[in-house]
């Protein structure tokens, strides 16, 4: 090996680490698994699906699906509860907080003021503005602003 | 002598005659104008539907907004919204599934929806 490639190929293999020590947090906890704490706040949508406990609060319209059946639901401050298609149910004119827990739930929010935090496993969307960190053993793994597009990422 | 005047003159005439007739030909928006008040003020007659709003130039909180707003109307006013809401709930369901452009257009239509009401 002449010169000429060991410094080729040392440079790239700088680049190889050097991009995988720096790269999006996003990558990890799209591909994570346990336990962790979603906190976030803005205005939009907020939607949550998974195992665990879910406090919700804002004004809009709230929606609860409950797939197994076995979710506890508090909801204060929902004027109009309607039954739609799919098992959802959603509550118009919500103006107040709710909190869900169950082994396979999803829970959204869409309107204003939206303050969310969910501890568990699952996934979520986050649209509109407002930001969000999720943490997991006390660290913070995950952070960010909502945006325009809905993305979905896991709760690690 | 006395027949190239009257040669002349009826040459003349010709002319003129025929000037007439083509200015005449040339103005006809005139009375097209004068038709077309009676289509005018009818239109005008016509009650217009509710313009729908430029979507595109709208944020998704600005359109989730403008939603709720109708929706809270709408109710207040005593319609049937189900429609509405179950238009608003594919979109909800496409938004957890990350399909944006699903989500805009049923977003959009729950809007109408509410709007034509």
């Amino acid at each position: 090996m002449n010169k000429k490639t060991l410094i080729l190929t040392l440079a790239m293999i700088f680049t190889l680490v050097a991009t995988t020590a720096f790269a999006p947090q996003t990558a990890y906890a799209q591909s994570g698994g346990g336990s962790g704490t979603l906190k976030a706040n803005g205005d939009g949508l907020a939607g949550i699906r998974g195992s665990g406990d879910v406090s919700i609060s804002g004004s809009g319209i709230l929606w609860i699906r409950d797939h197994a059946g076995d979710a506890v639901i508090n909801v204060s401050g929902g004027r109009n509860r309607r039954e739609g298609e799919n098992g959802w149910v959603r509550y118009s004119g919500f103006n107040g907080e709710a909190s869900v827990s169950g082994s396979q739930i999803t829970v959204a929010l869409s309107g204003f003021g939206i303050d969310l935090e969910a501890t568990g496993t699952g996934k979520f969307v986050l649209r509109g503005s407002g930001s969000y960190t999720v943490e997991k053993d006390g660290i913070t793994v995950l952070n960010g602003v909502w945006t325009e597009e809905a993305q979905v990422f896991s709760i690690p | 002598m006395k027949n190239w005047i009257i040669a002349m003159l009826s040459l003349s005439l010709l002319l003129s005659g025929c000037a007439r007739v083509n200015k005449r030909n040339e103005n006809p928006p005139a009375e097209q104008s004068a038709i077309s008040v009676p289509v005018a003020e009818s239109v005008e007659e016509i009650q217009p539907e509710p313009a729908a709003p430029d979507f595109a130039s709208m944020s998704f909180v600005e359109k989730n907004s403008l939603y709720m707003q109708l929706l809270n109307e709408n109710m207040d006013a005593g319609l049937d919204t189900f429609a509405a809401e179950d238009a608003y709930q594919r979109s909800l369901e496409a938004s957890l599934s990350s399909d944006n452009e699903k989500a805009d257009r049923a977003l959009e239509e729950a809007i109408l929806i509410l709007m034509n009401q």
